[in-house]
């Protein structure tokens, strides 16, 4: 992600800001001391290895029971409004696979940051010569969620499997632009929502409403939505982005709200703005950060 | 052992701890409501004009936000505090007081669940109501509904209590727990109402005792069922978990060390 110096920064950070050392070499740092702080995390979870496993196991099962409800109301209901059981198996399994990816880098850790704010031990992140961001995505990587990640392709791959879709390489191209896009949007909306907690503690709870009921509405056609909540699905929570619009595209189908299919084709590039603006907030938010100084 | 008194002051404290994070309690009433929005809006676009296993899409709406307004009530979320303090040794001095843990459980969960009610379940569900104006049934199946609520809530307590015991035979209960939370989302109908499924699975889901705490207080307020048959199902899988867990704490009592220094 972004290189952040947080406010008033140290002499510490001096060394890793110091203007002799490139661009590149910051960023190689900073990926260095990425890959030393997973593996660590990695070591300690696995030091609990039964545990662990349970861990990853339940956490594969969840996302898995998530499909069991769509299931039994599409075995029911036979479709949700106009989309056959693969076109909704694909809007699930792709988005799922990008938004746990984003869960797994991003979410399990980011989610942390209100922890650490209200126990006061965000004040650690801020002393280092490193960028608190890569600091907490890296102390507090969440290896178990891999494992959510992990129990969503076979239904992405299943579902475009079923799917009549034209393949040719730029078709396969599209695809994974959409998996990454998604993954992006998925990851600023982490970002930008574990800031309230530098603001309000303890209210952490409302991230919730908008990165896993943003990946809930991501599982279900925008169009089948309130009319008056579609709008929000663009903007306040952007999931649409996702895999909503360019599923026309593969589809080769005409968007029942009339969206134009060239934006089908842009959306997979949202993430892109996105992820600025996550890189913003979260810049003024540590500027925001005083300390409990207990 | 322990006096009636003993077990209200702690389900009145508890009350009153919950009471003081207005935060939090905001926060979770705030994603039960975006949620009851999101799949009551899904499940009415489904429906349309049809009628499936009992539900149209207004009743539909109806089970869908009082199920966001029951999740926090009945404990769906888990209870990893029993499972962190057991890991933790603290679980030893509530084992060691002058009271029947079990019952000092369930008056913690009472605590909770009353204000759950007033403060986590009637918001999302009103706000879900100033939207869609789901029918809403007269003043008796109310009050068939709070007494099946609260068969719900005495259930849900020995099933979570139940679940956190095994923390004692494990070195992080933590994952058992996180199952338990799938299992019980899955098969009470907080997702998708127990009536949408198909109806064979459904009616198979409607024996177990998730859908008892529930999918069946809410057929109850719908007047799909009535309330003995709820009680009945509640009273019955009551009598199993409160054998499952008294077996399970005695053997943990006999398990516990406790340490001085």
């Amino acid at each position: 992600m972004v290189e952040v110096p947080p406010a008033g920064s140290g002499t510490g950070n001096a060394a890793c800001f110091d203007a002799s050392v490139g661009l590149s070499g910051r960023l190689g740092r900073a990926a260095d001391a990425y890959r030393h702080l997973v593996g660590a995390r990695m070591r300690a979870d696995l030091s609990y290895r039964t545990s662990f496993i349970l861990r990853l196991a339940s956490g594969a099962a969840m996302v898995c029971a998530d499909y069991i409800a769509i299931w039994a109301l599409m075995a029911t209901a036979g479709s949700i409004a106009g989309w056959t059981i693969w076109q909704v198996t694909f809007l699930f399994g792709v988005s799922n696979v990008s938004f746990r990816l984003a869960d797994a880098f991003v979410g399990g850790s980011i989610e942390r940051v209100a922890q650490h704010v209200q126990a006061g031990t965000f004040d650690k992140f801020l002393t280092r010569p490193l960028s608190p961001l890569v600091q907490i995505l890296g102390e507090e990587f969440a290896v178990r969620r891999v494992g959510q990640f992990v129990a969503m392709v076979p239904f992405a791959a299943v579902a475009l499997v079923q799917l009549d879709i034209a393949w040719s390489p730029v078709t396969a191209a599209f695809v994974a632009a959409v998996v990454v896009g998604g993954a992006l949007v998925s990851a600023s909306i982490f970002v930008i929502t574990a800031c309230v907690a530098f603001w309000s503690p303890r209210t952490e709870e409302v991230a919730n409403a908008f990165t896993y009921g943003g990946s809930t509405i991501a599982e279900y056609p925008v169009h089948a939505l309130a009319s008056w909540m579609r709008p929000l699905t663009f903007t306040l929570v952007p999931v649409a982005y996702m895999v909503y619009l360019p599923a026309f595209v593969l589809f080769d189908a005409p968007n029942p709200m009339g969206i134009p299919r060239w934006a089908s084709y842009a959306a997979p590039a949202a993430g892109l703005p996105l992820c600025l603006l996550a890189a913003v907030v979260w810049r003024f938010a540590l500027r925001r950060y005083r300390s409990t100084g207990s | 052992m322990g006096s009636l008194r003993t077990y209200l002051t702690v389900a009145r404290l508890t009350f009153g701890q919950y009471a003081t994070y207005r935060g939090a309690t905001f926060a979770g009433a705030f994603t039960n409501t975006v949620f009851g929005f999101i799949l009551a809006s899904i499940l009415r676009s489904t429906l349309g004009d049809r009628r499936i296993g009992g539900l149209d899409a207004a009743t539909a709406t109806t089970y869908t936000f009082v199920a966001q307004g029951l999740l926090f009530v009945v404990g769906a979320f888990g209870d990893f505090g029993l499972s962190r303090s057991v890991h933790s040794g603290a679980v030893a001095v509530e084992l060691t007081r002058p009271w029947d843990w079990p019952t000092y459980r369930l008056a913690v969960d009472l605590g909770r669940s009353a204000f759950a009610i007033v403060f986590r379940g009637f918001p999302p569900a009103f706000a879900g109501w100033l939207v869609f104006r789901y029918p809403v049934p007269a003043v008796d199946r109310w009050i068939a509904f709070l007494i099946a609520t609260l068969g719900a809530v005495v259930l849900a307590s020995r099933f979570w209590t139940a679940v956190g015991v095994t923390s004692f035979w494990l070195v992080d209960g933590s994952g058992v727990v996180q199952f338990a939370v799938v299992v019980f989302t899955t098969c009470a109908g907080t997702l998708v109402p127990l009536n949408l499924f198909p109806a064979g699975l459904a009616e198979a889901l409607g024996h177990l005792p998730f859908a008892a705490i529930v999918h069946r207080p809410i057929e109850v307020f719908l007047g799909l069922q009535s309330l003995p048959e709820a009680l009945a199902y509640q009273a019955g899988w009551l009598v199993v978990l409160e054998f499952v867990l008294r077996r399970e704490v005695g053997a943990a009592g006999r398990k516990l060390e406790i340490q001085g220094g």
